[in-house]
């Protein structure tokens, strides 16, 4: 286009816009203009010798249509179209609010289904669509460790595997890992608090691509203990505790009694590896333990990479793998049967909610479509309504583009004030579900509605109106005049178009609301199936709460267990306490240690593997309600000076014994190479604790006293331990303030944290199955709900249409059940179609569900017949009521009509 | 040729009668169509009305420009005078259309 042409056609739609502000002027202009015309024109006839009457007539007729004439002129200015889009909303919203009984239904049902989609699709996108807040996220890996045998994959990595792979893999610009997320005591001033934080490599921030605000990443040296301990803090920390001293680097600050050095701080809102965290400590390894078999055993570490530029995702992984082969190759006492593998970053934190994420997706999809389908039906009702008035403005010459358009600004305006309604509800529901199931889901910290949900929420919007309008409009506007104005609502094929749709419209929302009531269905069954699953435990009365006992306080192992036998004494000597015991850790939380034994008298190939080990104290079956099963236990003779014993749980017994009664036999823990099995005698078996979840298979459980962990190798005293308190009476939990208070009086400094009744761990172990079934119950009570008006709908609608019919019928003498029957007879013929296609529907459906259930098949006959038993009742009631008012008309009545 | 484009050609020749009889000077509407029945004498009867779109269009382009006067007979008028543009625009069309007129001329003389 040449550029002049181009010139001339924006300054032309520059023109447009200003004459769009100024309307009103501009009609003036042309009312007095074309008057000025007209009364020119009307002159020269007068001198012609017509009347004023008849010179003014010609005049008319020698102009054109005034009216058009003025039509014409305003289309050269302003922007036409916008005008009469305004004009026909304008005119939409009168019509629409002129017919509560339509629109506020319709905007319920509308806001309803978008809200549902709205209050879903941010938390979808935040979690699985948007890309880590890093800087090219997919580049980014976890490194994982795996082994048939033992039934890992994707496990933690050996910290000597670990930095074989550092040193050697060249796939990668960076290698770092992380471990577990603990707590460590700050002290010095500003007070004493406990922190969360995690031990990390060096290069951790380097491999994210997060640059530190202040100071630095940690690097090589700090891997292995030399010099002055440091660390890095987070920015919250920064400005909570050291008030964002500008001049933090080099500041000091006490962990666990131990003086570290501030090095770095980190921007703000890191949510690698968890939300929350504080401290970045480094591991300070010594450096002997790199030849130490340990090294290469104990697997705590999560590996993370960034691909190097030009490297491919499968390269990477082949040469992840054959690393893994030469390493057990290179050792094949501790790698023996270990692959190794990555995995996206991001799939890898998201990786086991998706399904569930996806599932709630697909029910407010089918949620919103039950919605559209039932505001189509209420828009063909009401086009049908209009026929008459429609054919009249046909017949008066009104284009058929013109109307199609109009009912379709009609169906936008309704679906934009829904939609609005909608995404507001939607809006204040996605915060809610955050604020209620943040723990539960990942990338915490990233939740919210950002640019990319709301849009999607709009075009969703947008789609819903253009899916219940076109139908309806199309319909409508294809009336032809003469018809419509002739019918007197007799049964014309136009309302058998309508009752087709309609019926047609109710069946699909009858099957699509079977899906998700059988979907509720199956979810409730796995719920109440997982929470009747035995923990293995008794949780009443029982509470928890963790303490640690710092080196720099309790440096000997002797200080240590001594403390923790002190603890115990005091808080027996409570009144309100029945028994009081210690665990190293508690069933169903968090990951556990996992060894392997020898069984004595067996080949010493032939080895369990991958048992956990707990240290516990005697009374601690009979507090927690764990059952005994065979041998005597634990008693308070067997401590450090005792002789080595052990308790194993049923499925040691299962698996390494045939189910027989061990007791009696001799375990150890597999040592390192050149060292003798240090030989502990089984006194006991007791029942299985649910370790990982409760739908997790049982696990080998093989349990110490306090103080037998110093005993054989490797040595460790446990620092950290679980309190495990029986109340006298009632709730754990309200003893707790007391333990707190007596664990204060023997040392001020000795924090109790993470206080919790048994009963709260056990109600969290199945929050995320609590949470997906309350959403889908919602979400399938909202479908019945409105199915079931839609078949109301429907069957009133057939009422009244054949009133005449129903009037005859019942002059010749036909029973109300006759009627009743010839009425709604095709309504429940359509309800029972529907019922069947979501039948269908639901078997397939059902195949996706069937990872996240727990006891139940996805096909699992009880629940589907009691989804379509509901449906089928409640849409048999909803289609009685307006059929049990046909039996009621005055057939003297219709007949006059 | 479709009724459009005989539309638009209608509309753009009566564009182009405007922009001429314009060129004699500013007028209001009423004497536009005085002096388009003047110039071709008699033989062109344009619907009186449709010259109202018709100049409204070409203010649009750019090509006419308007102001308040007043008429010969004391009356308020809104008067039309072609732009600098306009008159560039007419001479082109002129052209134009001299040279459309030669070649139909030309086939319609070929038998």
């Amino acid at each position: 286009m040449r550029l002049g042409a181009l010139a001339a056609a924006f300054s032309s739609w520059l023109w447009r816009w200003r004459t769009l502000l100024d309307r009103s002027a501009a009609e003036r202009v042309d009312r007095e203009e074309i008057e000025l015309h007209l009364e020119l024109l009307a002159a020269e006839h007068l001198r012609r010798g017509l009347s004023a009457g008849a010179a003014r007539e010609a005049a008319l007729r020698e102009f054109g249509g005034v009216e058009q004439v003025r039509e014409a002129a305003r289309d050269e200015r302003g922007m036409p179209w916008l005008e009469h889009l305004v004009r026909d909303v304008r005119f939409a919203t009168r019509t629409l609010r002129r017919d509560p009984g339509f629109t506020l239904p319709a905007l319920a049902m509308i806001a309803l289904g978008i809200g549902g989609v709205t209050t879903i699709l941010p938390v979808v996108e935040s979690v699985l669509v948007r890309p880590l807040p890093f800087p090219q996220p997919d580049r980014l890996v976890a490194l994982w460790a795996s082994n048939a045998q033992r039934g890992w994959s994707r496990a933690n990595v050996a910290p000597a595997d670990f930095l074989d792979w550092r040193d050697d893999l060249r796939s990668f610009s960076g290698i770092a890992a992380h471990s577990f997320v603990d707590g460590w005591a700050m002290s010095g001033e500003g007070g004493a608090e406990r922190v969360a934080g995690v031990t990390v490599t060096s290069g951790f921030f380097t491999v994210l691509g997060v640059r530190p605000e202040l100071g630095r990443d940690l690097v090589r040296s700090d891997d292995f203990a030399s010099g002055e301990p440091v660390v890095v803090i987070s920015h919250e920390l920064w400005q909570r505790r050291f008030g964002g001293d500008p001049r933090v680097i080099g500041r000091r600050v006490a962990l666990d009694g131990v003086d570290h050095t501030i090095v770095g701080v980190v921007p703000p809102r890191l949510s690698l590896p968890r939300p929350g965290l504080d401290l970045y400590v480094p591991f300070r390894w010594q450096p002997q333990f790199r030849a130490a078999e340990w090294f290469r055993v104990a697997h705590f570490l999560k590996p993370i990479a960034r691909l190097r530029p030009g490297v491919g995702m499968d390269a990477a992984r082949r040469e992840v793998a054959a690393m893994a082969s030469r390493l057990e190759r290179e050792h094949p006492l501790t790698n023996q049967g270990f692959g190794a593998g990555l995995t996206p970053l991001r799939e890898f934190l998201v990786g086991d909610v998706r399904p569930r994420l996806l599932v709630l997706l697909v029910a407010v999809g089918l949620l919103l479509l039950v919605a559209c389908a039932n505001v189509a039906s209420l828009l063909f009702a009401r086009a049908t309504v209009r026929r008459r008035e429609l054919s009249v403005r046909s017949a008066l010459g009104g284009a058929r583009g013109r109307l199609v358009r109009q009912l379709m600004v009609e169906s936008f305006v309704l679906a934009g004030a829904g939609g609005a309604l909608g995404i507001a509800l939607g809006l204040a529901g996605s915060r809610l579900l955050v604020s209620l199931a943040g723990d539960l889901l990942p990338r915490q910290a990233e939740l919210g509605v950002d640019a990319p949900a709301l849009s999607g929420c709009l075009l969703v919007v947008v789609g819903a109106a253009t899916l219940f309008g076109v139908g309806p409009g199309l319909r409508a506007a294809a009336v032809s005049p003469a018809a419509a104005l002739r019918s007197e609502g007799r049964g014309s094929t136009a309302d058998a178009r309508e009752v087709g749709s309609r019926g047609l419209l109710m069946l699909a929302e009858v099957a699509l609301a079977v899906v998700l009531l059988a979907g509720a269905t199956l979810a409730l069954r796995s719920f109440a199936r997982l929470v009747a699953v035995d923990p293995g435990f008794r949780p009443s009365g029982v509470a928890a709460a963790d303490y640690q006992l710092t080196s720099s306080r309790y440096a000997s192992n002797e200080e240590v267990e001594q403390m923790h036998r002190r603890v115990l004494e005091r808080l027996r000597a409570l009144p309100d306490v029945a028994a009081a015991e210690l665990a190293s850790s508690l069933p169903l939380e968090g990951e556990q240690w996992t060894s392997d034994f020898v069984v004595e008298g067996r080949a010493p190939t032939e080895v369990a593997i991958g048992f956990n080990r707990r240290i516990v104290t005697p009374g601690y079956f009979a507090a927690m309600g764990v059952r005994r099963l065979y041998g005597p236990g634990f008693t308070a003779r067997d401590d450090e000076h005792g002789a080595p014993v052990v308790v194993v749980n049923a499925e040691v017994m299962r698996r390494m014994f045939g189910g027989r009664n061990p007791v009696g036999q001799r375990i150890a823990f597999k040592p390192p190479v050149a060292e003798p099995p240090y030989w502990r005698t089984i006194v006991g078996v007791v029942a299985d604790e649910k370790l990982e979840g409760l739908a997790a298979p049982a696990q080998m459980e093989v349990f110490l006293p306090l103080g037998q962990e110093l005993l054989g190798t490797p040595g460790l005293v446990e620092r950290t331990v679980a309190l495990v308190v029986r109340a006298r009476r009632g709730d754990g939990g309200a003893v707790m303030p007391q333990v707190r208070a007596a664990l204060a009086g023997l040392d001020p400094d000795l924090p109790l944290y993470d206080a919790r009744t048994l009963g709260e761990m056990l109600h969290a172990a199945s929050a995320r199955d609590r949470l997906l079934l309350v959403l889908l119950a919602l979400f399938a009570a909202l479908a019945m709900l409105m199915a079931t008006v839609g078949v109301y709908g429907l069957v009133a609608f057939l009422v009244a249409q054949r009133r005449r019919e129903i009037g005859i019928r019942l002059a010749l003498g036909a029973g109300a059940r006759d009627v009743v029957q010839a009425v709604a007879g095709r309504a429940a013929m359509l309800c029972g179609a529907g019922l069947l296609l979501g039948l269908l529907l639901a078997l397939v459906a059902g195949r996706a569900l069937s990872r996240l259930l727990y006891g139940v098949a996805p096909g699992d006959p009880a629940s589907l017949a009691a989804a379509l038993v509901t449906l089928g009742a409640t849409a048999a009631f909803a289609a009685w009521l307006p059929a049990r008012r046909a039996t009621r008309v005055d057939p003297l009545e219709t007949l006059r009509e | 040729m479709g009724d459009e484009d005989r539309a638009d050609l209608l509309q753009g020749t009566l564009d182009l009668l405007i922009l001429k009889s314009l060129a004699l000077g500013p007028m209001h509407g009423w004497g536009i169509a005085q002096r388009l029945a003047q110039l071709s004498a008699q033989a062109l009867q344009v619907q009186q009305g449709s010259l109202y779109p018709a100049v409204r269009r070409l203010e649009r382009q750019g090509l006419v420009r308007s102001r308040w006067a007043t008429s010969e007979n004391n009356r308020r008028a809104r008067y039309y005078e072609l732009t600098r543009r306009g008159q560039a625009q007419l001479g082109e069309e002129i052209d134009a259309w001299q040279r459309f007129a030669a070649v139909v001329a030309r086939v319609l003389e070929a038998t």
